[in-house]
């Protein structure tokens, strides 16, 4: 009898014992965690991905796409099937699922989102680190390039959505809006 | 399901062995790529997640049965409801699949041999224009076109089939061996090896797998200590077609069978030199040289394997504890060569490309459980357990380019001759999960059963704050057939009745790991180069692809049915009902975000609820007659209806992603279905002049002519625009069904399963380039008979080149019905008499012959009415994958 109490007392300490074994808590493999920004470098490189939108036609290319082609002075590729793709803007019809409507849209604001984010976690960080790099330079640059973005947005569509914090999940689009006439005061800042 | 109709069945991959066998679950092929797995749905789709089912083998979760081969499988069980689930946990939110491998039986040593060779051809429905047919229908479009494309540039009389250019019948063998024996109250094994290859029916894809399985268990202790192991090793390698885009989603754009069908038919797929031919007039790829330039072979190595122990401390007191590991490696090679097709096919430099993937996955259970049966009448067991999960998987790729020769022996990394220009990436995941579980079940005379039970689950997906979850769940049964009035009624044609209620959540957390935290990605796309000339130097930038949630928590399902089983004759007739009332609550969805916030993926939150409810029906006879004919017919049913019945925060979203994400297919908002199809609705075409006043103004359809789509302004406000697109169908069947009919006499036996749905749509993509003139591709013949003043009874649209009134935009002219009634299989056998049999020392040796999808009715008129799907939210659309085949099969079973 008593060696059976003994292996029910052993079996249940098996049981509730590995419970400490096992951590909930996993680090991110791979990816560090976004925030305050700790090494200059680091700066250095999150600015990098705000200019990175520039080098990508689909956001720098409204000039050509809604200028050029547009008012026949361009066509777009060399096939007959992709000029096609411009059909309905010459007849002036501009959907707004339009893949070169969408795609202008899109990528502007993803680069005014990393601007954002740049520019809020910089805030936060200590003069201390910057050596090589000028850290007012550095947020000074990734203004310039959203209030660029902004432009191209106003000149392409007219009134947008404009924001210079970095917008938490349940803002709305109402609360944002903005002028065109506005645009044109706040491209200082 | 048992083992017979489960190994009758000539398919490399367990899950595709499941369509058409039992209620309730919806088995669809994504893909008839050689061993590729079926999509298995349990009671529609309950999340907008990952909605797999868990697949449990022999009490270890594993997270993909592709290691299996159905000549593994001893039975397989489907748990529906939340009650039963409930002790497998989180992942059996969807349902669980609980199969069992073949286990060793008291009794001398068995051996068992069985192999089978298969002939397969691809299913194609659709009717393309031939070469001849498109030339005719170019020379009238130029009439229309304001610069005319140059016919000179092609040969009227070349006529392409493509899809018989890249397919063709393909051969499949399987042969497997099986040794089963054991000692009573001493030992029991079971070991079996297989060997499967099959070869794909597009040209140059193939699968082959060799697999050895074992089963042990060992009486240590009599009736106190029991202990066993099961392990499977498969190691597989294949070749395949390239069918998904760079999100590993399928897309239309992408693909050697998308482009097959899209490719015009005067281009010669090679020319009279042997070179590869292309279109002048459109960039699309050759598939044909796709397949024969691409050269991609996949190895995988699977270790499946679980020990356990179970001890009977005292009587009714039984500790079981289980260790279970899954280690799986995947290999790839890729390697393109140099090659020029066109201006636009073409490889300048050769790559290669290796990469190797390492997933482990680990389950440890313990459970405590009591059974104890006192006055009599009284039954009841109690169990308590803990389980802890863990898993972790690794991948790491290299890219090298130019290498110094194309040949296969210097398919290697360090080939190259510019090793610059090599690249890697690695990364890795893991995820951890922990639960408590307890059980009870009391039963009173047989007549009334309860079950209660309680989960409480963590996750790391979740931040601390969230991590656990706690889900009930309770069962109530009552056979009726044992109670006194029942027997007193002297209804002996009822053989049992049962009234079943049951109610339990779940919790499910099947989501990306680490989206709970804001992390920083390191993208090419975050390039950018600075400095001039000597100074160019490119960085690599990092950036935030994704806001973190820590608000995220656990989805739970809450599921309530009501059933009734009965057996009636003797049990010849079985019976069985159940309702079912399925609400997924705190869907976990990475909805998507206002495009103003500009993150390249969507954030997950815990936005909505959605519910499934129907009913499930199964009825089967089986009987034989006086001179041994035996027959067994069946029928088993499934309605479903599904409603996403919450969208918190209230934003739609739209799904299906079309040309690379520029359109989308699908829709999801509440009070419709998930995945509902959205487009805008159409009214035949403007026939009339009256019609045509009607809508050619500046806000409706102000470039139409007569012959031209007439579209609806849906909500009336007198503009025609993306506010009157409303839901044009609904990819979920009404209804999911299966009949399935046996007969055997005289040592012949045939089995005939049939299966198919009613009442979904099929959204018909390739639509977007077959039935519209706009881009010079093929064209489905159905569009010969376009609109004219003197053809005016048609529903295809007037000849027009450049597409002003935007007949191509989505809208119902999309849409098909997808019902369809399929022969899924039919096998005849003859079991050779046991005197003739035994004389060549042999058990027993059964022939047989079938045929898998040998018939079809449908009126869909794409190329198979059996469209998979490629999310949650997109389902049933055609984007041109893979097709399904034909096959007819010869084999034999050999009993030693």
């Amino acid at each position: 009898m008593v060696k059976n109490k003994y292996i029910i007392g052993i079996a249940l300490a098996i049981l509730t014992g590995f419970s400490s074994c096992a951590d909930l808590d996993l680090a991110p493999l791979g990816k560090p965690e976004a925030g305050k920004i700790t090494e200059e470098r680091q700066a250095f490189l999150r600015l990098t991905a705000v200019y990175s939108g520039m080098k990508d036609f689909r956001y720098t290319w409204s000039m050509q796409c809604f200028g050029e082609v547009l008012s026949n002075d361009a066509t777009y590729s060399g096939s007959s099937n992709d000029a096609q793709t411009f059909t309905l803007l010459e007849n002036y019809q501009y959907p707004a699922d339009h893949t070169e409507i969408l795609n202008k849209y899109r990528y502007s604001y993803q680069c005014i989102n990393k601007a954002n984010l740049f520019i809020q976690d910089m805030e936060t960080t200590d003069d201390a680190i910057f050596s090589e790099y000028d850290k007012e330079q550095m947020i000074g640059e990734a203004k310039f390039i959203r209030a660029y973005t902004y432009f191209e947005l106003v000149k392409t569509f007219g009134g947008v959505p404009c924001y210079t914090g970095v917008l938490d999940s349940t803002m709305k689009g109402s609360d944002v809006r903005l002028s065109r006439k506005y645009m044109l005061l706040s491209s200082k800042t | 399901m048992s083992q017979e109709q489960i190994s009758c069945q000539a398919v490399a991959d367990v899950s595709s062995a499941l369509q058409g066998l039992a209620t309730g679950i919806s088995v669809t092929s994504s893909s008839g790529s050689p061993g590729s797995p079926a999509t298995i749905r349990i009671r529609g789709v309950g999340t907008v997640n990952d909605a797999e089912p868990l697949f449990v083998v022999d009490g270890m979760p594993v997270t993909d049965i592709n290691y299996l081969s159905t000549s593994d499988i001893q039975s397989m069980e489907v748990l529906k409801d939340a009650s039963a689930s409930a002790i497998y946990g989180s992942r059996g939110a969807n349902g669980v699949i609980l199969i069992t491998t073949k286990k060793g039986a008291v009794g001398k040593t068995t051996v068992t041999f069985d192999a089978y060779w298969s002939m397969n051809k691809i299913l194609n429905n659709i009717d393309l224009m031939s070469g001849p047919e498109w030339y005719d229908y170019q020379e009238q479009l130029n009439g229309v076109r304001s610069v005319p494309i140059d016919l000179s540039l092609v040969n009227r009389n070349v006529s392409t089939n493509w899809m018989d250019e890249i397919t063709h019948t393909a051969f499949m063998h399987n042969y497997s061996v099986g040794i089963s024996g054991g000692k009573e109250d001493d030992y029991k094994f079971n070991l079996g090896l297989n060997y499967i290859n099959q070869d794909g029916t597009i040209k140059k894809s193939n699968y082959e797998r060799f697999s050895v399985r074992q089963s042990t268990e060992k009486t240590v202790i009599k009736d106190h200590l029991v202990v066993g192991t099961n392990a499977s090793i498969a190691r597989s390698t294949d070749a395949s077609i390239s069918e998904r885009n760079n999100s590993n989603m399928y897309d239309s754009d992408y693909g050697v069978v998308s482009n097959a069908l899209r490719l015009d038919p005067v281009t010669p797929a090679r020319n009279a030199d042997g070179s590869y031919g292309y279109s002048p007039y459109i960039d699309y790829y050759n598939p044909l040289a796709s397949i024969m330039y691409r050269d991609n072979e996949r190895e995988r190595l699977a270790f499946i394997g679980n020990m356990y122990g179970e001890w009977q401390i005292i009587k009714g007191l039984k500790f079981k504890s289980s260790f279970g590991a899954e280690i799986r490696r995947i290999d790839n090679k890729t390697f393109s060569p140099v090659y020029e097709v066109s201006s636009s096919q073409r490889n300048l430099e050769n790559s290669l490309t290796k990469s190797q993937n390492k997933g482990y996955y680990y389950t440890f259970e313990n459970t405590l459980s009591y059974d104890k049966k006192f006055a009599e009448k009284h039954s009841i067991s109690a169990l308590v357990g803990y389980t802890n999960e863990w898993g972790k998987w690794e991948s790491l790729s290299v890219t090298a380019r130019d290498l110094i020769g194309e040949s296969e022996n210097l398919h290697y990394i360090d080939a190259t001759l510019d090793k610059n220009k090599t690249t890697a990436s690695n990364s890795a995941t893991e995820y951890g999960l922990m639960s408590y579980l307890g059980r009870v079940h009391y039963d009173y005379d047989n007549r009334y059963l309860i079950t209660a039970t309680f989960r409480r689950d963590g996750s790391s997906k979740f931040s601390s704050n969230n991590r656990w979850g706690n889900f009930p769940s309770f069962a109530l049964g009552w056979r009726m057939d044992n109670e006194k009035f029942f027997q007193n009624l002297n209804a002996d044609w009822v053989s049992s009745l049962k009234l079943r209620v049951g109610w339990g959540q779940i919790g499910n957390q099947n989501i990306t790991n680490y989206v709970d935290r804001s992390l920083l990605a390191l993208n090419t796309s975050y390039g950018a180069l600075y400095g001039a000339r000597e100074n160019e130097t490119l960085y690599q930038g990092i950036a935030v692809e994704r806001l973190g949630n820590p608000d995220i928590k656990w989805e739970t399902t809450e599921s309530l049915n009501i059933s009734l089983d009965a057996s009636f004759l003797n049990s010849r007739m079985i019976f069985s009902f159940e309702h079912y009332y399925k609400t997924t609550k705190d869907m976990l969805l990475a909805a998507p975000m206002p495009i103003y916030m500009g993150y390249a993926s969507n954030t997950y939150t815990n936005i909505g609820e959605a519910n499934n409810r129907g009913i499930e029906l199964n009825l089967e006879w089986r009987d034989k007659t006086e001179s041994s004919f035996q027959y067994n017919v069946g029928v088993n049913m499934l309605t479903i209806r599904n409603r996403m019945t919450k969208l918190n925060g209230g934003t739609p979203i739209s799904d299906g992603p079309f040309r690379n994400g520029t359109m989308y297919l699908t829709y999801t908002n509440e009070g419709m279905p998930i995945g509902a199809f959205w487009g805008y609705k159409t009214n035949g075409l403007i026939q009339t002049q009256e019609q045509l006043d009607a809508v050619k103004r500046p806000d409706l359809q102000p470039n139409a002519e007569l012959g031209d789509v007439l579209f609806v302004d849906t909500n009336g406000d007198g503009k025609l625009d993306s506010n009157d697109r409303c839901m044009i169908g609904n990819p979920i069947p009404d209804i999911i069904y299966g009949i399935n009919v046996g007969m055997a006499w005289k040592g012949f036996d045939l089995n005939l399963q049939f299966g198919g749905t009613i009442g979904n749509d099929i959204f018909n993509a390739m639509r977007y380039y077959t039935y519209f003139p706009s881009d010079i591709t093929n064209k489905d013949r159905a569009l010969l008979n376009y609109w004219t003043p003197t053809n005016t009874n048609t529903d295809i649209p007037r000849l027009v080149a450049t597409d002003v009134n935007n007949n191509r935009r989505f809208s119902d002219m999309y849409v098909e019905n997808g019902t369809y009634f399929r022969l899924r299989n039919a096998q005849l056998g003859y079991t050779l008499p046991a005197s003739l049999t035994q004389k060549i020392q042999l058990q027993r040796v059964r022939f047989y012959v079938s045929g898998q999808n040998l018939f079809t009715i449908s009126g869909y008129s794409g190329m198979d009415p059996e469209v998979g799907q490629s999310s949650s939210l997109s389902r049933g659309i055609d984007y041109g994958i893979y097709p399904q085949n034909i096959s007819f099969t010869g084999g034999i079973n050999v009993t030693f």
